[in-house]
């Protein structure tokens, strides 16, 4: 027989601003061992002005009346024991929770999508993709480029119109590893990535080693002092104020030409990001938006 | 990468022993966010600190993927350390187990100021002096 699944107690207390934290102590005894602060959801009501939601949770193994007894009296001591008056009478309440399989119950946010030819399909999704179709596998992570993003999605669009195939891409700023990936399934011979987000190299890796591509995409941690030689692609879907300031590095990375997509612009930087490649020597050949998204597309003339 | 922030989430979870159970699970699933890979992470990150409740501030993107930072260690742990001191009061309020000096408490208030989210140094102190006591801690001085 097996076990009945365990279901949740919250227990929501309104706390003081700034004595939150005093209070997440407070309520850490036995089963409670972690805490959230703010409110659950949108649904639920806003704290009044001053005051804020400390929740923790009982699992139904462990809670009993004994067991709330105690996170009462704990929480009534408060005041005394701190010498705050304004803990005195704190406001609680225990709601008990639906049942939910909280391990999995995320990924239902997760569908597969197609970005022109390209299927993007999460680790666990058993959905087929159309004939034809490349597919890119994706375990959602830390990193950031899930390809759900305005700019990744428009870089996904321009790398299947644009690459033919033996190109080395570097990709400035490349999160998961997303475009480099990517390009490297369409026929890029080399693929370099690097960020400063320490967390995002491993993702990369991870991401081309599910894919396949793992022999022809590397990925580095930090930032433009890993520009080294020149690249027949350069992509860089980072903020529009770092493309401003590196346009000429990205520039000098680019080989005679070349082609760049630099994403990640939104509207109001439009004008000072197209003005900083102008000057960097580049020549811009498209400009592709998505709602408030810029991604501006263009090569590096061919010396002489 | 160009992220657009859709969401803060405040959390205190123990060092090493974060589950995808509440509140985790819950804080984190209703913004898409893979928990799974957040448990990971915030285990591996604070793994030399089993055991102890470390703050924790994620942000979520739009395109559901997350960072996080560790805040400072509870006002408490911080009490703890500065008075020399393993564990707090048995009897909480009533046993005295250790002392820290007036000018501990405002170092340790300037610290914790910005994430109690005080006004004023002055409501910092007032806060980590009610922590001490409520933690057997005498303030002296």
């Amino acid at each position: 027989m097996s076990n009945p699944p365990v279901k949740w107690t919250e227990v929501r207390v309104l706390v003081p601003e700034s004595w939150q934290e005093l209070v997440a102590e407070a309520l850490a005894i036995g089963p409670c061992t972690s805490v959230a602060f703010g409110r659950p959801s949108l649904a639920v009501d806003a704290p009044p002005a001053g005051f804020e939601f400390v929740r923790t949770f009982l699992p139904s193994t462990s809670d009993s009346p004994e067991v709330r007894d105690e996170l009462l009296a704990v929480l009534r001591a408060l005041a005394s024991n701190t010498g705050a008056a304004e803990l005195a009478d704190l406001r609680v309440e225990f709601k008990e929770l639906p049942h939910e399989d909280y391990a999995n119950s995320w990924k239902k946010s997760w569908k597969p999508f197609r970005a022109r030819r390209l299927c993007v399909l999460p680790s666990w999704s058993r959905a087929r993709p159309r004939p034809g179709d490349r597919v890119l596998k994706l375990e959602p992570g830390g990193a950031f480029g899930s390809g759900r993003h305005a700019t990744t999605r428009t870089c996904l669009f321009v790398l299947q119109e644009r690459i033919r195939g033996g190109e080395r891409v570097l990709d400035a700023g490349s999160g998961s590893g997303i475009l480099a990936v990517t390009a490297a399934l369409l026929g890029a011979r080399e693929a370099l990535g690097f960020d400063i987000d320490p967390t995002a190299e491993t993702y990369a890796n991870a991401l081309a080693k599910d894919n396949g591509v793992d022999a022809r995409c590397r990925f580095a941690t930090g930032g433009f002092e890993h520009l080294r030689g020149t690249y027949d692609v350069v992509l860089a879907n980072i903020y529009s104020d770092v493309i401003q300031l590196h346009a000429k590095d990205l520039a000098a990375a680019l080989a005679p030409n070349g082609w760049f997509a630099f994403s990640g612009c939104p509207m109001h930087h439009a004008d000072a990001t197209r003005a900083a490649i102008l000057t960097a020597g580049l020549t811009l050949e498209e400009e592709r938006v998505r709602g408030r998204w810029h991604t501006l597309v263009g090569a590096r003339p061919r010396e002489g | 990468m160009a992220k657009e922030v859709t969401g803060k989430i405040k959390l205190q979870c123990p060092g090493g022993q974060a589950t995808p159970a509440p509140p985790v699970g819950p804080a984190l699933g209703s913004h898409g966010v893979n928990i799974a890979a957040f448990v990971k992470q915030f285990n591996e990150a604070t793994r030399g600190d089993m055991g102890l409740i470390i703050p924790v501030e994620i942000t979520v993107y739009k395109d559901r993927t997350f960072d996080f930072i560790l805040k400072s260690p509870p006002a408490s742990v911080l009490l703890k350390r500065a008075a020399k001191l393993e564990k707090g009061a048995g009897a909480v309020g009533h046993e005295v187990v250790g002392k820290v000096t007036r000018a501990q408490v405002e170092e340790i208030a300037k610290m914790k100021m910005k994430d109690l989210n005080c006004r004023d140094i002055a409501a910092a102190v007032r806060i980590v002096e009610g922590t001490a006591r409520s933690s057997g801690i005498k303030v002296e001085g």
